[in-house]
């Protein structure tokens, strides 16, 4: 996608923004405040309030015991704000739109009430989960297989960049759910003879106003075309831009809003976030620095460009950490193989473009670095996201050069104060800088073989160069991250 | 193990058939010289039609992509398909042909008569070059893919074909009983089978498995049927069949009910007199299962469209593909029959390129004399081409030969013709696909195929019943349950019919056959060929140690080498009228060197005869042999399946190994002795016989000695038996 349009949406935002910061003040502590909302609502109008006191289990929100013990036997102990506000409303057979921060439950929430309702009339093709990109696919139809192994959910991940024919079969089997990305499943419902959604009772589109972002649009409507009107549905994002509205009159019907959180550019209190302010020059040298601070803890590193995450991957490697690089270029096994390696820990810091800042559960990061800053400030809540989540605390360290310095500005103004500097020491972080720069020098070196390679088979980077402002890409290349 | 492979590997192509065709050629045979042929033959049905209009277009077609005509053939229609038979020999009558051909443009009937019984005024050798770019254009089909049976048009012929839940097409694939079926299959995870013997009097030894670790019941025995009648078959099939068969006799008796309950089985005693009759069984089961197949399929489609709107409605009538039926045969000739079986068995109003087939297959001439053995001329007599692949597809009415794999029911190929399509040309890449719904394979003539390239069986096997790399138009909705579960290779048939049982076969039969059903072996009890053998004949017996089958070759060797080597040697002058017999290649090779280039070897003369040997040299071989020049002849168990010379000359026989088929060590021991005695070359009861044995043979001696003296033969301590 281009940054171009990204800052549009976040241009359209700033209004509605400020009305809420208005209204709302920032809460304390998390979980914060939770509104439910009748949607369509004009933005200005009061929205009811409720205190959480996360007292509440389950089985309270009127969850049945087989689906609570999957709950416990997953180590759920209780339902996090989105879930308890979003779970009974669905149960009473609403549709939804739940706006909450990344790594707040957001998948249980729509997961365990079309369990229930499955549990309750037993139907093959019962639900359809579209999601943005293949990794969150996956790990929402591990999340519903997860919970629902109690009572043997079938689940099918339909996404591009794998071989049609098994997710045909796969289909064939007559899953109970189907959690997508909508080019793919849009290939199968022209293509895949036999197959068809006629008989679907709830659709969930997670990560909403990402699936409008990458201009899946004009998917979406023919996928919504094909779909039965009578359904449920439940349109999920941690952010809510105007394009969702749109989306929202398209498919929703009387829904209800369930919002955490009421300020989108909120972070969760047990985040501690800083910046260095240093020289561009010697930025490698100072996130080895930062790196060092924080050995022995996961980290992810982000980057602007495939090319620096390469490139940092190298770099600290050759230092000696145990770096993994995750980008789009990379094919779909060695993504999920990266993430699967940093998810299981033998790999502690993760280099990632922002392919890897939205959605993706990594429970333990401790640091999120930002090497270089997020063109908005709506990417560096979902960058931060990655860290103290589920009550833990956790570091976030923006890297700001002097180039950076407006942009900084703005995300601290989006974020509504300001942050702290990290304090170094400009001798201790000097030491490191003879052996970075040895370091830069092999890292350049590989980078150009790697660049040679390109193009080859079982070449790192896949394809000849990034088709920079080619907007066509295949419909099926569409759920696959860019940068 | 891996002797084995190696084998069957070095045996390659150009096994088929040493001489006539000369062994070097016989490899690439087909390709080369087909494809030039090929080439210029496919643009001839163009000229042949009378669509002056499309001429050009063709033509130019034609000249810009000659490997792409399929766009040309398929407006052509059947028709010209069928003319499409004598471009090769076009090719050969050139040019003025060619300008015949546009002379008489407007009468391409007329023309086709004429140009038919051109190639019998040709002489041989190009005739047999023309049928073999036949042969390669025949296999080559090029029409679109129609997706699977729900394409299948028409209405349920006899609504009285009811479902009927003890027949065993239900039983076994539409509706089986799940609590069984997972248990079974769970059993087949772990390969456990529970096995029981039975013998039974004019049938054999059967031996039954069925998979699970409980013993059968004891009272379960084996099945009998008395008549086709007994059958569920369909109502058309069991008009046809009651008018051609009333009564089984006691070989369809007992083996009718596992055939047609779709359990695999290995039958060990085909022979030439009852092949036909396991023929008919098969077929008529074939197609009996396709019928049944497809009418399902037609009825379900009338459910769907009747009930368009009924979500719940789950009708899983088919496979991914619709190929259903794989017939693995080792001749044009054997497919002939097979094809001719079934016909006769369907009674078809119509035969779709039945000319082309006939024109490719079909080949009248007696080639053999009488002389030669029954079960020779049963597998070589007519066309013995062993590279060839044919669909059939069946619908209503009609049987279409040439129908592309994808739109086929049956399959029929040889070893080799199969393997190249599944592997896939330089230009092409290979597919297999179209052998992922295969549920019933029936490998006839196993024992030719042993003698062909076993590779290639074992390649076949490894194919089948995967999950198609692509989607072929499947309706995915109307699959199977087990197809997409994976468990296809559970529900599929084999059935093995063989002239004797080899431990590739037993491989392949523990390997390969994994159906849910259960299986069968079914093998006879042996008098041996000693007792047939019709003469005195001193034959001596000697067991050598072999500790493991991988050595067994090395062992031989060695025991060949310092016990049989010098008692030729020390008495040379006695040794002359020696015919040493060798079953495999490789060890042949390893013994012509030796008796090239031992110094313990010098005395003697030799010659030898192998599957790779050229006619002249095997004339020469024979005759330098029988007038006492050379005093030893190697000959290979292949060169004697293949050719079935009558050796001349002969006062002893070495058998550096046991043949598998007991007809040899007759043909060998007895008829090749017997021959000198007749022509007083050899006192009667002089003649002698050397056998060596080792453990490892214990089936091929068994046919041998017979199955009462081959238990003791194997374990006694003592290791030298002598017969008289």
């Amino acid at each position: 996608m281009s940054s171009v349009k990204r800052r549009k949406v976040d241009g359209d935002v700033p209004s509605g923004l400020l009305d809420k910061k208005k209204k709302h003040a920032i809460k304390k502590a998390y979980p914060v405040s939770a509104s439910i909302s009748p949607e369509p609502d004009a933005p200005g109008e009061p929205e009811e309030e409720i205190e959480e006191e996360g007292t509440k289990t389950f089985k309270d929100l009127g969850i049945i015991d087989s689906l609570c013990d999957a709950c416990t036997a997953l180590g759920y102990k209780a339902p996090t704000p989105i879930q308890a506000q979003s779970i009974p409303l669905a149960l009473q057979g609403r549709d939804l739109i739940g706006l909450a921060e990344t790594g707040s439950g957001k998948t249980a929430a729509f997961a365990l009430p079309i369990l229930q309702a499955l549990l309750d009339k037993p139907q093959p093709l019962f639900g359809l989960v579209l999601a943005p990109t293949r990794e969150l696919a996956y790990q929402i139809s591990q999340a519903f297989e997860a919970l629902g192994s109690l009572i043997s959910v079938r689940c099918a991940v339909i996404v591009g960049g794998m071989d049609m024919v098994p997710q045909s079969i796969a289909l064939g089997k007559k899953p109970h759910i189907i959690v997508a990305t909508p080019g793919r499943l849009l290939d199968h419902l022209e293509n895949t003879k036999g197959f068809s959604l006629r008989s679907l009772k709830y659709l969930v589109m997670d990560e909403a106003d990402r699936l409008l972002d990458l201009d899946f649009g004009p998917i979406l409507d023919k996928i919504l075309k094909v779909l039965p009107r009578v359904r449920r549905t439940y349109l999920f994002s941690a952010t809510m831009s105007s394009k969702v509205e749109s989306l929202q009159r398209a498919s929703l019907k009387d829904p209800l809003r369930v919002s955490i959180s009421s300020n989108k550019y909120q972070t969760v209190s047990t985040l501690l976030q800083s910046y260095v302010f240093i020289p561009h020059q010697h930025k490698d040298t100072y996130l080895v620095y930062l790196i060092n601070e924080f050995a022995g803890q996961s980290a992810i590193v982000f980057t602007r460009t495939v090319n620096e995450t390469q490139r940092i991957a190298i770099l600290l490697r050759t230092l000696g950490f145990g770096a993994i690089p995750l980008h789009g270029q990379l094919s779909q096994s060695a993504r999920l193989g990266a993430l699967n390696k940093f998810r299981a820990g033998s790999r502690e810091i993760l280099v990632a473009t922002d392919v890897a800042a939205r959605g993706l559960d990594i429970p333990s990061v401790d640091v999120v670095l930002n090497y270089d800053l997020p063109p908005d400030s709506k990417t560096y809540i979902h960058r931060v996201g990655r860290t103290a989540r589920a009550g833990k605390s956790g570091h976030a360290i923006s890297v700001v050069t002097q180039y950076d310095v407006e942009i900084w500005l703005r995300i601290e103004a989006a974020l509504g104060k300001k942050q702290k500097e990290y304090d170094t020491e400009k001798e201790e972080v000097m030491v490191f800088k003879a052996r970075v720069e040895e370091a830069q020098r092999h890292a350049r070196n590989e980078m150009k073989n790697l660049h040679e390679d390109r193009g080859k088979k079982g070449s790192v980077l896949k394809g000849r160069r990034p088709k920079g402002g080619d907007k066509k890409r295949g419909r099926d290349e569409m759920d696959r991250e860019e940068g | 193990m891996v002797f084995h492979g190696s084998r069957g590997g070095s045996r390659g192509r150009g096994n088929s058939r040493g001489g006539g065709r000369g062994a070097s050629s016989s490899g690439s045979r087909g390709r080369g010289r087909g494809r030039g042929g090929f080439r210029g033959g496919r643009g001839k049905p163009v000229f042949d039609s009378a669509r002056i209009a499309q001429q050009k277009e063709s033509e130019a077609d034609n000249e810009s992509e000659p490997e792409n005509p399929s766009e040309v053939e398929g407006e052509l229609g059947s028709q010209d398909e069928s003319s499409g038979d004598e471009e090769p020999v076009q090719v050969i009558r050139s040019y003025a042909a060619l300008m015949q051909s546009f002379a008489t443009d407007s009468t391409p009937q007329a023309k086709r008569r004429k140009l038919d019984l051109a190639p019998g005024s040709k002489s041989f050798n190009i005739e047999e070059d023309t049928s073999e770019v036949v042969a390669e254009d025949s296999d080559e089909v090029e029409e679109p893919e129609e997706g699977p049976e729900t394409a299948t048009e028409g209405l349920a012929e006899d609504e009285d074909d009811l479902e009927d839940a003890s027949d065993p097409f239900e039983a076994h694939f539409a509706d089986p009983d799940d609590n069984i079926l997972s248990r079974r299959l769970k059993s087949l995870a772990t390969s456990q089978w529970a096995a029981q013997k039975l013998s039974i009097p004019k049938f054999g030894k059967v031996v039954m498995s069925v998979p699970g670790s409980e013993e059968p019941r004891a009272s379960s025995g084996l099945r009998s049927m008395s008549g086709p009648a007994d059958l569920k078959l369909k109502q058309k099939l069991a008009g046809v069949i009651s008018k051609q068969l009333v009564e089984f006799d006691s070989l369809e008796k007992y083996i009718a009910p596992s055939i047609f309950d779709y359990q695999d089985i290995l039958y060990c005693e085909r022979r030439p007199t009852n092949s036909e009759i396991l023929r008919r069984l098969v077929c008529l089961h074939v197609i009996n299962h396709i019928f049944k197949t497809r009418d399902r399929v037609i009825k379900n489609n009338a459910r769907l469209a009747k009930e368009e709107n009924n979500d719940d409605l789950e009708l899983r009538d088919q496979g991914f593909t619709r190929p259903k039926v794989l017939m693995i045969l080792p001749t044009r000739e054997s497919c002939v029959r097979m094809v001719k079986m079934i016909t006769l068995l369907c009674e078809p109003d119509q035969q779709e390129n039945r000319k082309r087939f006939d024109d490719s297959y079909l080949e009248k001439e007696e080639k053999f004399s009488e002389d030669k053995p029954q079960d020779f001329r049963e597998l070589f007599a007519g066309n013995d081409d062993d590279m060839f692949r044919l669909g059939l597809k069946f619908t209503r009415k009609t049987i279409k030969y040439f129908s592309q794999f994808y739109n086929s029911d049956i399959i029929f190929a040889s070893p080799l013709g199969l393997r190249l399509t599944l592997e896939g040309k330089d230009d092409k890449k290979g597919d297999y696909d179209f052998l992922s719904s295969i549920e019933i394979v029936i490998v006839d003539q196993a024992d030719a195929l042993l003698m062909q390239n076993w590779e290639h069986v074992e390649y076949i096997f490894e194919h089948l019943n995967l999950q198609p790399r692509e989607a072929h138009g499947c309706d995915f909705s109307r699959v199977r349950s087990w197809y997409l579960d994976n468990n296809a290779k559970f529900f599929r048939q084999t059935i093995t019919l063989a002239a004797f049982n080899t431990p590739e076969l037993n491989t392949l039969f523990y390997n390969q056959s994994k159906n849910w059903g259960g299986k069968m072996k079914i093998s006879a009890n042996y008098s041996g060929a000693i007792q047939e053998l019709g003469l005195k004949i001193k034959q001596t017996f000697s067991r050598l140690e072999s500790l493991s089958f991988a050595t067994d070759p090395d062992a031989r060797f060695i025991y060949f080498t310092t016990a049989i080597i010098p008692s030729l040697t020390s008495r040379a002058k006695d040794s002359s009228g020696t015919v040493i017999f060798i079953p495999s290649y490789l060890d042949f090779v390893r013994v012509r060197n030796y008796f090239s280039t031992s110094p313990a070897t010098s005395s003697l003369s030799f010659g030898s005869i192998s599957e790779y040997t050229s006619v002249k040299d095997v004339a020469r071989a024979r005759s330098h042999f029988f007038s006492g020049r050379h005093s030893v002849l190697l000959y290979t168990e292949r060169a004697h399946h293949f050719r079935r010379y009558q050796l001349r000359g002969v006062r002893k026989v070495i058998m550096y190994g046991l043949p598998d088929n007991p007809v040899f060590y007759k043909e060998i021991v007895g008829g090749y002795l017997g021959k000198s005695v007749q022509e007083g070359k050899l006192e009667p009861g002089e003649g002698n016989a050397r056998i060596i044995f080792s453990k490892w043979d214990i089936l091929k001696l068994e046919r041998i000695v017979g199955t009462e003296r081959v238990g003791k033969m194997i374990k006694e301590k003592g290791d030298t038996f002598d017969f008289l």
